[in-house]
């Protein structure tokens, strides 16, 4: 049984120019100690979908409309809001792109990371030191005992990163949900950090969700892939079908516009022309239909629904493509 | 000179030509520090070294990568070559020209030359004019051709860079990321120039969009004749679009060749490190390498002797006291590298 399964998922924002359906029937599952990559790019709801799981979408201007979202045989969007803050950072962690979304400014290392030892675990005094040292030099910060006293402006981006991975693990939680962890992070950085969500999922079985737009990451760190577009899943599977039994001419579109090494400019990079669609008024056909060069009428007319054309592996497309032998 | 010079896609096939290493731009001993202040007085306390040394030549028709992580002084070194900021030291030359020390009179000249483009298309554009007047600007400023032959120039870049002429009515909120990239590379190409300085321009893009703008940039290179100084750090756009790579770290070059010497036969140990930290889109070819330790340091009190050696695998005794220069590597023509230890190196791959 998975972990975590998310089952048509809805979620819009109210603005001036109308109801943007950021969200529209998402589903997908989490297997316990895997990784799920949830790709895709600007403006295609993966970010949103995460904070819905996490109940932390902005109500108003947003609102979960439909969907379940199944945790350990509860339905996380049917809890009262003063139920979540048990399950969220306990059970379910989360980081961000950018650290300072999570860490406090004004406050110590210290501080920040002994709140949490003390509210879930009454540690305090040098007790808690010990733990927030051990955890700090866990995800691999020299020097942790000064750290402590450090504001998180003093430490570079790497390291704040790695106090948000601490902070996020300190609780043990079975799912860490990490959107864009180390899209603002120098390349070398990158991979250490890779590195070690990898080694902590190992250690402690932890599963995770990695949000991400780059195709490499998911390649280098996921089990299992969604793939997102417009708002919607338009394929899922393993990570090995997804690089070599791509069926959504979306995700194929995708993958070839990534420049491959020993590319060079005497070739054109393959593009996907065209623009997303609004998703204040969503074409009612296939939301990819536009820019999609087999798309036909009933692409046009007919939205496709999520089907499962083997077992794992499934793709929303009325005319799927064919597999290369 | 007239506004109707050449437009991609609508002239004569241009030259074509590959580089020549005829220098276009020659950069010589760059160097740019900014002041640290601080205090209730705001005394200095200290120089951000962001730019330390730098000598690199700019061949015509080619186009030059220029890469290296955030605070390298990639950015820094585009924008003092072009004199949006004042150098601390050095000159560089535009067509044997001194645009370093040019007056202000010269340099208003000398920028017709020089273009740039710049990396956010989300911020580089004025929202409160249209886009029509973006790509116009250049033209009134430089008072080139008449009103007609201005009105003109605008509806022909926005065709060549895939918008409609109708797009010059409308606002800059109106269009997509991709969009307005196009809109900025038509405003760039404008006045003609020789050089476009292009600083991270395709990096706020998404990946299908991205090659929208590559290839724009490509067909304009070979049908005008640009030279390009792309700055980036995403080494996959860097090996598809450059002839020549210069790896930077720290302020300073630390190796430079072509861009099959670069990928291929890496020298320096940092520029190593970078190649196998790029995550590789095979799931078949998930590495195993371990990454190098630590990050940038603070350009304000940069490590003694090579900028790189706390992060280094190979660094020896020497290599905290000696400043390396670049010099030859790898036995082939217009290959250098920074590295005290450049002989002891392991061959790669």
């Amino acid at each position: 049984m998975a972990l975590l399964a998310v089952e048509g998922l809805r979620t819009v924002f109210e603005t001036e120019d109308g109801v943007v359906q950021a969200v529209d029937g998402v589903s997908f599952e989490v297997e316990e100690g895997r990784t799920l990559g949830i790709v895709g790019e600007s403006g295609c709801g993966k970010s949103v979908s995460a904070m819905s799981v996490m109940r932390l979408v902005p109500e108003p201007p947003g609102r979960i409309e439909a969907g379940a979202v199944n945790w350990k045989g509860r339905d996380l969007l049917a809890l009262d809001a003063d139920e979540m803050p048990q399950i969220r950072g306990a059970e379910i962690a989360m980081i961000f792109q950018d650290p300072m979304t999570s860490l406090n400014p004004v406050f110590t290392i210290r501080k920040q990371m002994g709140e949490v030892l003390e509210k879930r675990y009454g540690l305090e005094g040098q007790e808690a030191d010990a733990r927030m040292v051990e955890m700090l030099e866990h995800v691999g910060i020299a020097d942790a005992p000064e750290r402590l006293s450090q504001y998180p402006h003093e430490l570079s981006g790497g390291m704040k990163q790695r106090v948000m991975i601490a902070m996020a693990l300190m609780c043990r939680p079975d799912l860490l949900i990490a959107d864009e962890p180390t899209t603002a992070l120098d390349v070398t950085v990158q991979l250490q950090i890779l590195h070690l969500m990898k080694e902590l999922q190992r250690e402690y079985n932890t599963a995770i969700i990695l949000i991400t737009h780059d195709m490499g990451v998911v390649a280098e760190t996921c089990d299992d892939v969604v793939v997102m577009y417009a708002g919607k899943v338009v394929e899922s599977c393993d990570i090995f079908r997804l690089f070599e039994q791509t069926r959504h001419p979306y995700t194929r579109g995708l993958l070839d516009s990534i420049l491959q090494p020993g590319k060079s400019k005497g070739e054109a990079v393959p593009t996907i022309e065209g623009v997303v669609p609004s998703l204040l008024d969503p074409p009612s056909g296939c939301r990819f239909a536009d820019r999609c060069a087999q798309a036909r009428d009933r692409c046009r007319l007919h939205d496709p629904p999520l089907a499962e054309l083997t077992e794992g592996h499934k793709v929303a497309c009325h005319f799927p493509l064919e597999i290369s032998p | 000179m007239s506004a109707r010079a050449s437009t991609p896609g609508t002239g004569a096939p241009g030259s074509g030509t590959p580089a020549d290493p005829e220098p276009i731009i020659e950069v010589r001993g760059l160097r740019k520090y900014y002041p640290v202040r601080g205090g209730v007085f705001g005394r200095q306390r200290g120089q951000v070294r962001a730019v330390e040394e730098v000598s690199l030549d700019l061949h015509r028709g080619e186009t030059l990568g220029l890469v290296g992580e955030s605070g390298c002084g990639k950015s820094t070194l585009g924008r003092t070559l072009m004199r949006l900021e004042e150098p601390t030291a050095g000159d560089v030359l535009y067509e044997g020209r001194d645009l370093a020390h040019a007056s202000s009179r010269e340099l208003f000249a000398l920028r017709r030359n020089v273009q740039m483009i710049f990396q956010d298309p989300y911020s580089s554009l004025n929202p409160r004019i249209t886009v029509g007047e973006t790509v116009r600007e250049p033209l009134d400023v430089h008072r080139l051709g008449t009103e007609e032959e201005r009105r003109q120039r605008v509806d022909e870049l926005l065709v060549a860079v895939g918008l409609s002429p109708e797009a010059k009515n409308r606002y800059p909120h109106e269009f997509s990321g991709g969009q307005r990239q196009r809109v900025g590379v038509a405003r760039s190409l404008a006045l003609d120039p020789k050089v476009i300085v292009a600083d991270e321009p395709v990096s706020a893009l998404d990946v299908s969009v991205q090659g929208q703008v590559l290839n724009l940039m490509v067909r304009f290179q070979r049908e005008l004749g640009l030279t390009y100084l792309f700055i980036s750090h995403d080494l996959s756009v860097v090996e598809y679009i450059s002839d020549r790579v210069a790896i930077m770290y720290l302020g300073r070059l630390v190796e430079v060749g072509s861009t099959e010497q670069i990928f291929q036969r890496p020298s320096h140990p940092y520029t190593r490190a970078l190649m196998e930290a790029v995550p590789v889109a095979d799931p078949r070819r998930r590495r195993q390498t371990t990454p190098i330790r630590g990050e940038t340091p603070s350009a304000v009190n940069p490590p003694e002797g090579c900028a790189f050696h706390p992060r280094c695998p190979f660094a020896s005794e020497a290599c905290h006291q000696s400043v390396p220069v670049l010099r030859p590597a790898g036995g082939d023509e217009g290959h250098r590298a920074a590295c005290l230890r450049l002989d002891e190196m392991p061959a790669t791959r």
